[in-house]
């Protein structure tokens, strides 16, 4: 490892020096080398000062809170995920910021709407006498007239409007297209986003 | 539990179990490390943040796929620089600019970004000179392309061994050898004017 036109050693073979990367009988010649060669001793002082100064270089901390905010990362994107970090968090996609802090308000407004859907049905099946059953199949009943009434406005608004007999199929395709656009954007944001795929570790 | 006391292998071991006493313990041990290494490879304070918050989540994420054989640190140093490579290769992101991040957009914002050295209650005069090699050297490591940087930061900020970096960087140990060497000869020639 030593460069035979003047038999000094090798800058690579002082760069492991400094390393600590030499060992038995390279290190033991090395070190004869460098008791009796300033030139050398200049040079492998170069690369300790390099090392030094790297090694010196302090570790950085995040700001104040960063553990809550990974734990709220886990715990917002997998209900559970800390009660079961392995199966349950690996379904978890990401929640921006501001949908997490609607999370509250979210689940409020659900409590107040069951609680009232559930209070709706008891007066009714106290006052009106109806079953539950009854309730169930008036209100199976109301959906879908609803739903077929709304179909049949649509169409006399199209029919009405003199757009043409293509329209229905058109419409129709352009909803099957709008559907799969959906299901694309929230593939594409699946793949894209930062922790969309897992990738095997270790 | 006294988590403090548990050794990396058992703190995963109970944070599968879903302890999140375990969970806190993991982050608190690591977020330093993980977060400079990330910081110095992407050099943007709020995206590594960001980045070593999604590091630590992938990593409880797939705490059932660690492998006891290795170390938990090369396990998670592992998880945030291929976090990090990706998002670098996502943003191809220039190298380092003068002073702070690339993706600073003012004056002030780059001041914040730059990387504070001095150690502290050090002197004026140490302070200065201490700032002066830490922006330079800092600067320095920045103009080194990833992988380079890597290396050198787990080697000589981290203080790894070849093979843990091996290990992490998912490399050969005869080219973790020959990435430090090329890096150490850039960084050492980038630096040169200081020693004069």
């Amino acid at each position: 490892m030593r460069n035979d036109r003047d038999q000094h050693l090798s800058d690579e073979l002082l760069e492991r020096y400094a390393d600590a990367d030499l060992a038995g009988a390279a290190r033991a010649s090395a070190d004869r080398h460098l008791a009796a060669c300033p030139a050398c001793r200049a040079r492998l002082s170069e690369w300790q000062s390099l090392f030094l100064q790297l090694s010196a270089l302090p570790q950085l901390p995040p700001a104040q809170g960063f553990a809550e905010r990974v734990l709220s990362r886990l715990v917002v994107g997998a209900a559970g995920a800390a009660a079961a970090p392995g199966k349950a968090a690996r379904r978890a996609v990401r929640v921006p910021g501001w949908a997490r802090r609607l999370v509250p308000a979210a689940a409020g407004a659900g409590a107040l709407w069951t609680g009232g859907v559930a209070a709706a049905l008891f007066w009714l099946y106290r006052r009106a006498g109806a079953t539950p059953g009854g309730i169930l199949t008036w209100a199976a009943g109301e959906l879908r007239d609803a739903f077929w009434g709304g179909i049949v406005r649509v169409a006399e608004v199209i029919t009405l409007s003199g757009v043409g007999t293509y329209a229905v199929p058109l419409l129709l395709l352009w909803a099957i297209f709008g559907a799969f656009a959906t299901w694309g954007a929230w593939t594409l944001y699946r793949l894209a986003g930062p922790t969309a795929r897992v990738r095997s570790y270790a | 539990m006294d988590t403090p006391r548990l050794d990396d292998r058992e703190l995963v071991a109970q944070a599968r179990s879903g302890d999140e006493a375990a969970l806190r313990e993991l982050i608190r041990r690591f977020e330093r490390p993980v977060f400079s290494l990330i910081f110095r490879l992407v050099r943007h304070r709020e995206t590594a943040e960001d980045l070593a918050q999604e590091a630590f989540v992938k990593a409880f994420q797939n705490l059932d796929r660690f492998d006891p054989r290795y170390k938990v640190s090369s396990w998670i140093f592992k998880i945030a620089h291929n976090h990090a490579i990706d998002h670098l290769r996502r943003r191809r992101v220039d190298t380092l600019s003068i002073h702070g991040s690339p993706y600073a957009l003012d004056a002030e914002e780059a001041r914040e970004s730059e990387l504070a050295v001095a150690a502290p209650g050090a002197s004026p005069e140490a302070a200065y000179e201490a700032r002066e090699l830490g922006s330079a050297i800092e600067q320095a490591i920045g103009r080194l392309r990833p992988a380079y940087r890597t290396a050198v930061l787990l080697r000589h900020v981290e203080g790894r061994a070849y093979e843990e970096i091996a290990e992490i960087m998912d490399l050969p140990i005869g080219t973790v050898k020959t990435y430090l060497h090329r890096a150490r000869a850039e960084l050492k020639a980038m630096l040169g004017h200081l020693r004069e």
